[in-house]
């Protein structure tokens, strides 16, 4: 901010021996308020995902709740930590760059094994009782995209802490 | 929003982090999907005759891992 004030400054002083410079600086004035301007702007989730905003509150992702296998149960004071604690643990998410807690890492762990048995146990059903060698067949083997997402997702999610 | 404190589910006050979070959040997404759709692919695409095969192994192989120890033996 104060390097770019310093240049605006720079930029915007009208001496007749600066007439090419002022050109140049004004380019990079702009420049630099569309990054600040970048920089500062209030966040909105503009990703590929926006979509899925309007449904996060009706499934409970509202403060007072906290996750669980992913959906969400309401918070138990007796497991509120202390201020210390609750600070010590938003700065360690933040160098870490992970946005859920450990035990719910464990849990999401836990859910990507139990999905990846599922999915070892459709490949084989699907194998031996539903493909009949046609398209049908290999439509039904696709299906184990179903448990895979999860499993792989829940994995995914346990790992990076997200 | 994040849940790492203890507290539950709070807004993220950083927009910057938040927005840092967005990306990484929707990377993951993008990764699991495209992961889990050529899995799910590939299995698919195998022919039915390997895989009646190798899933009939792995039922007899589970079916002994299942049971291994609840065989009574005979003296």
């Amino acid at each position: 901010m104060i390097l770019s004030n310093t240049l605006t400054t720079d930029a915007f002083t009208p001496t007749p021996s600066r007439v090419h410079s002022n050109t140049a600086a004004h380019h990079r004035h702009g420049q630099l308020l569309e990054l600040n301007a970048a920089a500062n702007k209030e966040f909105v989730n503009d990703g590929p995902f926006f979509f899925m905003k309007p449904f996060l509150s009706v499934l409970g992702f509202q403060e007072g709740r906290t996750t669980n296998f992913g959906p969400t149960i309401a918070v138990k004071e007796s497991d509120i930590p202390s201020e210390e604690e609750q600070q010590r643990r938003r700065e360690q998410a933040e160098s870490d760059m992970t946005n859920i807690g450990m035990d719910e890492r464990d849990r999401r762990k836990y859910a990507g094994e139990i999905a990846a048995k599922v999915s070892i146990g459709y490949a084989i059903v699907s194998s031996l009782f539903l493909d009949d060698g046609t398209v049908h067949g290999s439509l039904a083997r696709f299906a184990i995209i179903l448990p895979l997402f999860f499993s792989v997702g829940f994995t995914k999610s346990s790992e990076k802490g997200l | 929003m994040w849940d790492v404190d203890g507290t539950g589910i709070r807004k993220i006050d950083d927009d910057n982090l938040a927005r840092a979070f967005m990306a990484k959040v929707n990377d993951m997404n993008l990764e699991t999907g495209r992961d889990a759709l050529l899995l799910a692919a590939g299995f698919a695409a195998l022919p039915c005759d390997l895989t009646g095969k190798l899933a009939g192994a792995a039922a007899v192989v589970g079916t002994l891992y299942f049971l291994q120890g609840k065989i009574p033996k005979e003296d």
